[in-house]
């Protein structure tokens, strides 16, 4: 296949640079959003009026601040930050200068997540742990988190392949990545081998991710009867 | 000994759960609170460990006023009052041995050797020496209670609370999880609170009960008494001497 290796030939580079940003993209980007939503989930999940340490109007508040953070579309969000981006991080192109923006707007959708993560835990649980004399911070660090974990897990493919759609939008800005090739070869420059290739590629991401998370998810679960390899 | 004085409860929206419940609950007894569903026998006990607080009365622990108590006061108090649930109450992602460990890490925030070793021991009074790293999902509802009761014990509690503790589980498993309680009652004079819609239960381990009907006290005092001359309908009812619909 003469035209296969040509093809690689002459953009090879391109695509495995472009696959590099948009993973250091998706996962720096993600993990710092996990490290704040983390705590904003857990911050809704015990302040809410049925909650372990209820405060009503600062929940609604918080809650509030979430969903309009989560109301704004992503490339508005990317262009209002971008005063906010370039003080942090001296740039709003290319790899970092997107990161700002992403992390931003994947906070809230991560504290949702969590908040709904723990929210699934069965209350008798919870209760017990309190009946033993387990202080808040201990009940959500060694009761709440844990038994969340497995649908943690879950949140997190979700997590990162919303992530991985916003780097594709803030490639039309000049984020670099799978996304700026796609648009600017594919789109601009009608080459259409590249834009099959650059959806190929984020298809394939995509599927790791989810099946990666589900392989993880599963192994860590233990509220169903092991598989029998196991026992 | 646990002194309930004048307890209420209402929630939001004008249930009345509790109206004025006295009960004395003396030291090493195993007390009987009988009651059919919506009597508000859990929500009573669940005063005693204040997992909820009482709109009104007071809750007197060995002389002590506990009914206000907050922050590490108050989880200092609950570890003396352990509790033991209907659905047992157990965390599905730790193995029975960390499950019996809960309370310590509670305490103290880590698990020593000590804790781990004295742990074992609980489990293997239970009966479960070999299940210590098995989950909750792979154990039998009794087994799971079983874990429960080995849990309440890590703290060597002065109280322990059975909230239907033997509800969802067979007969067989009711036996089992009874004698244990009757037996860690006679050794070490744990006082135990059993709570219960079982007449079957209260006959068989508890030496006084109370029947609570509609959040109040109806009938209070020595088993043999209670089922020799039970003197209210609803005792009555639940002894199986007359029909519901009597």
């Amino acid at each position: 296949m003469p035209n296969l290796s040509e093809f690689f030939a002459n953009y090879g580079n391109l695509l495995m640079q472009g696959t590099i940003d948009t993973l250091a993209m998706v996962f720096i980007s993600s993990g710092f959003a996990y490290a704040l939503g983390l705590i904003v989930g857990v911050v809704l999940y015990v302040t809410s009026p049925t909650g372990h340490h209820p405060m009503p109007l600062f929940n609604a508040v918080l809650g509030w601040v979430v969903n309009m953070t989560r109301s704004i579309p992503f490339i508005i969000l990317l262009v209002a930050l971008m005063p906010f981006t370039r003080a942090l991080v001296h740039t709003t192109m290319g790899v970092v200068g997107v990161m700002p923006p992403l992390v931003v707007s994947a906070t809230p959708f991560v504290a949702r997540m969590i908040e709904q993560s723990l929210s699934e835990v069965p209350h008798d649980s919870i209760e017990a742990a309190e009946a033993c004399g387990a202080s808040i911070p201990r009940i959500v660090w060694s009761a709440l988190l844990p038994e969340a974990l497995p649908s943690i897990v879950r949140g997190v493919s979700i997590t990162l392949i919303s992530v991985l759609g916003y780097t594709a939008i803030a490639g039309a800005v000049g984020a670099g990545g799978l996304g700026d090739i796609a648009i600017r070869y594919g789109y601009y420059r009608y080459e259409d081998e590249v834009m099959v290739v650059t959806v190929i590629l984020l298809i394939v991401l995509v599927q790791i991710i989810q099946s990666t998370c589900d392989i993880i998810a599963s192994h860590i679960d233990h509220r169903k009867r092991m598989h029998m390899s196991h026992e | 000994m646990i002194s309930l004085q004048n307890i209420t409860k209402h929630y939001p929206g004008g249930i009345h759960a509790l109206n004025g419940v006295s009960i004395d609950i003396d030291d090493g007894d195993i007390f009987g609170i009988i009651g059919i569903s919506g009597a508000g026998k859990s929500t009573l006990v669940r005063c005693v460990n204040l997992l909820e607080r009482p709109t009104s009365g007071r809750v007197i622990v060995d002389g002590q006023d506990v009914t206000d108590l907050t922050g590490a006061a108050l989880r200092a108090y609950r570890r003396r009052v352990a509790m033991i649930f209907q659905g047992f109450g157990l965390l599905l992602q730790k193995t029975a041995l960390d499950n019996v460990c809960f309370p310590f890490l509670a305490s103290k925030g880590r698990i020593t050797d000590d804790d781990r070793a004295k742990a074992k021991e609980l489990l293997a009074r239970v009966g479960l020496a070999d299940k210590a790293n098995s989950y909750p999902s792979q154990l039998s509802g009794g087994q799971q209670q079983r874990v429960a009761i080995a849990r309440a014990l890590a703290c060597d509690p002065e109280y322990i609370l059975c909230d239907e503790a033997t509800s969802a589980l067979d007969p067989a498993s009711t036996q089992l999880i009874l004698d244990l309680l009757h037996q860690i009652n006679k050794e070490t004079g744990t006082t135990i609170l059993v709570i219960t819609h079982s007449m079957d239960v209260v006959e068989r381990i508890c030496n006084n009960v109370t029947v609570l009907v509609h959040g109040r006290v109806v009938e209070q005092g020595p088993v043999e008494r209670i089922f020799a001359d039970p003197q209210d309908e609803t005792t009555k009812a639940l002894l199986g001497r007359v029909s519901w619909n009597a």
